[in-house]
């Protein structure tokens, strides 16, 4: 190999080195500090390919997108006295790279930081307002299966205020403020309360009370049954009552409709002769009468038989 | 080849050198040829019907492209991300699907997960709430590139934890804000609803690219150590219902009755004034006649009836005995008592 093979051969490696330390590619997602002997001289937040001034100034890449945030649960008092876990989560996000790269660097430090302000907000939030605060949105009605108890439900619940929503904007609200403050460079993104839960003290105190209102909501149902039944057989009697009513006007005014006309026809009739009528009706009554029980002693003076005694002498007429 | 395995000669010597150097030239050809393959291999790529790829020169978002075969520069200028669009993915809170399949077997619960499902309702009671996200990537630029996670595995890691947070306090949110009752039974289907929608707006407002597709509420129950009361409870509505049905049918037994008893009399009673009126009518009209007639000769027919009558009367008596005026004194003795059955009759 010639020496001018080599010579060119170092010289293209000094430039490839040369170009590759004055550029650098910054991803999506990602944004820069560009410091130079470790003062902070630029901030790169777009992505593509950069240029810096080679061997002097070094990049340092930044996360530019959400960053989590998860704490454990912490167990804390509320107004009432209650002590339950809180468990929030957040999101957060570098904002002023440079303040950032000065003061916390890593994202370690970030966690840090905001573990400190969310844990103080929460706390001073949650302490502030009761539990049935922390757990409920809205003033909403509550419905439940038996009608009886939400009724007496609805007596006992306490009036929510100010509810989960607007606690955890206060929440977010502080903690906002606090690195507004502190000027860490760093902002949040979002800050929500994820869990609630008891103590295992209370739990078990809420378990017994759940127990008593099943006890009670089944109690009720039992009575709501006895007077579900009892209104139905009480309607159901009165509305025999009332069919059985009617069989009866309907059956006596038909009846009583018949025998009218009965009457009013015999009348029509009768009326023409009386008399007559009550000759014939006589007979008849003695045809029916007088039968094979009767023993009947007449005297010879009776009109039928008064040919016995007396022969020849004429009819008196009819009795 | 002749043998010679003892000294070399110049000439053959010079011969090897050639042959090296031929072979050097092969040896450097075959590499080019291999390098030039690697960067044209490089310069095309693959995007599967489900995904879009999202192509970034020097770091810098160029173009969403559609599944197919594409053109890029080959490495280190641009590079793809491929996302699968399409898939709805699937996120179990509170129990885990170990094998998923036609028949999915559920893993026994941990304690994390307990943790997941265990919330309390606005009756400040406690539930155990499980339930599946279902979400697609909408937008695959602000999905890979708006939210890291903890873990920072791949970029499906880092989305999974911001929409597990969101999720549990959404369906806690909603869970806080409804009795048990309804947590357990009749408002499932609108927790559900409106979970889906305050989720959405969540992941929305933090502009992240997914798109969540549905929420879906699975097992709730109460805790294990209240569950007997439940069920008690249960028993209790059951048993209502049965004796309320009960009720209902001993009236829709007894209630039609009465109206076909009603209805019955009220027909008989139609039948009796049918019967009785033409009855009437009948004998008015047999006395009219025989008025008619009568009129003819009242004095004889009178006398005929009457006799006629008599006649049939003693005729059919048991006992006639006829006294004459001279022995009205004989009536004491006679015993009226000897037949209780007949009644006499004196004129």
């Amino acid at each position: 190999m010639s020496v001018k093979a080599i010579v060119i051969t170092i010289l293209v490696l000094l430039v490839a080195v040369f170009v590759n330390a004055s550029f650098f590619t910054l991803t999506e997602g990602e944004q820069a500090v560009v410091t130079q002997f470790g003062d902070p001289v630029r901030v790169v937040t777009e992505a593509g390919l950069r240029f810096k001034m080679p061997f002097i100034q070094v990049v340092n890449i930044l996360e530019k997108r959400s960053l989590p945030w998860d704490g454990d649960a912490q167990l804390m008092p509320t107004a009432d006295k209650k002590r339950i876990y809180v468990d929030v989560w957040a999101r957060w996000r570098i904002t002023d790279p440079k303040t950032y790269f000065m003061k916390i660097r890593t994202e370690q430090g970030g966690y840090k930081i905001l573990a400190d302000q969310i844990d103080s907000a929460v706390r001073n939030v949650v302490s502030g307002q009761n539990l049935v605060e922390v757990v409920r949105t809205s003033n909403r009605r509550l419905l439940y299966d038996s009608e009886e108890y939400a009724v007496d439900q609805a007596e006992r619940e306490e009036k929510v205020i100010v509810g989960r929503p607007k606690m955890e904007e206060q929440m977010k609200t502080a903690v906002t403020a606090a690195l507004e403050e502190g000027d860490y460079g760093i902002g949040l993104v979002d800050l929500r309360i994820k869990r609630v839960s008891y103590s295992d003290a209370v739990r078990n105190s809420v378990i017994e009370r759940m127990k008593s209102e099943r006890d009670r909501i089944a109690k009720l149902y039992e009575s709501e049954a006895l007077e579900e039944q009892s209104r139905i057989l009480g309607q159901t009697r009165r509305e025999i009552d009332e069919i059985e009513g009617e069989r009866e006007q309907r059956s006596a005014e038909i009846r009583g409709q018949a025998d009218a006309e009965v009457i009013r026809i015999y009348a029509e009739a009768l009326g023409q002769d009386p008399e007559f009528y009550d000759f014939m009706r006589r007979l008849e009554a003695y045809r029916n009468t007088l039968g094979s029980r009767t023993r009947l002693i007449l005297s010879t003076d009776n009109d039928i038989m008064r040919l016995l005694r007396d022969r020849g002498r004429p009819a008196a007429g009819p009795p | 080849m002749a043998q010679y395995r003892g000294g070399r000669t110049p000439a053959e010597l010079d011969q090897l050198l050639h042959q090296f150097r031929r072979w050097r030239r092969r040896i450097l050809h075959v590499v080019l040829v291999a390098l030039g393959l690697i960067l044209l291999s490089s310069t095309f790529y693959q995007i599967e019907s489900d995904s879009q790829g999202v192509l970034l020169r020097f770091g810098r978002y160029v173009t969403t492209t559609d599944p197919g075969l594409h053109f890029k520069l080959p490495w280190p200028v641009d590079a793809v991300y491929a996302v699968p669009v399409n898939k709805i993915q699937t996120l179990d809170f509170g129990f885990s699907t170990s094998r998923p399949g036609r028949r999915t077997q559920y893993a026994p619960a941990d304690v994390e997960q307990l943790k997941v499902a265990s919330m309390l309702t606005g009756d400040l009671n406690i539930a155990m709430v499980e339930w599946i996200v279902q979400f697609r990537i909408s937008d695959p630029f602000k999905y890979l590139f708006t939210v890291v996670g903890e873990k920072r595995w791949s970029h499906a890691e880092d989305i999974v934890d911001l929409i597990r947070d969101a999720s549990e306090s959404v369906v806690r949110r909603l869970v806080g804000d409804a009795s048990v009752d309804e947590v357990l039974t009749r408002g499932r289907e609108q927790i559900a609803i409106d979970a889906r929608t305050e989720l959405q707006q969540l992941l929305t407002s933090i502009d992240c690219g997914i798109e969540i597709v549905a929420v879906k509420l699975q097992d709730v129950t109460p805790p294990d150590e209240v569950k007997d009361a439940f069920d008690a409870v249960e028993r209790a509505k059951q048993n209502k219902e049965r004796v309320v049905n009960e009720a209902r049918g001993e009236r829709n037994r007894q209630i039609p009755a009465a109206r076909g008893q009603r209805d019955r009399a009220i027909t008989e009673a139609d039948g009796y004034r049918e019967r009785v009126v033409r009855e009437a009518t009948g004998r008015a009209r047999a006395f009219e006649s025989r008025l008619a007639a009568y009129r003819q000769a009242p004095e004889v027919t009178r006398t005929r009836l009457y006799i006629e009558t008599m006649e049939q009367v003693i005729d059919q008596i048991n006992e006639l005995i006829i006294i004459d005026e001279s022995v009205r004194g004989v009536l004491p003795l006679l015993d009226l008592d000897r037949t209780q059955r007949a009644a006499g009759e004196v004129r």
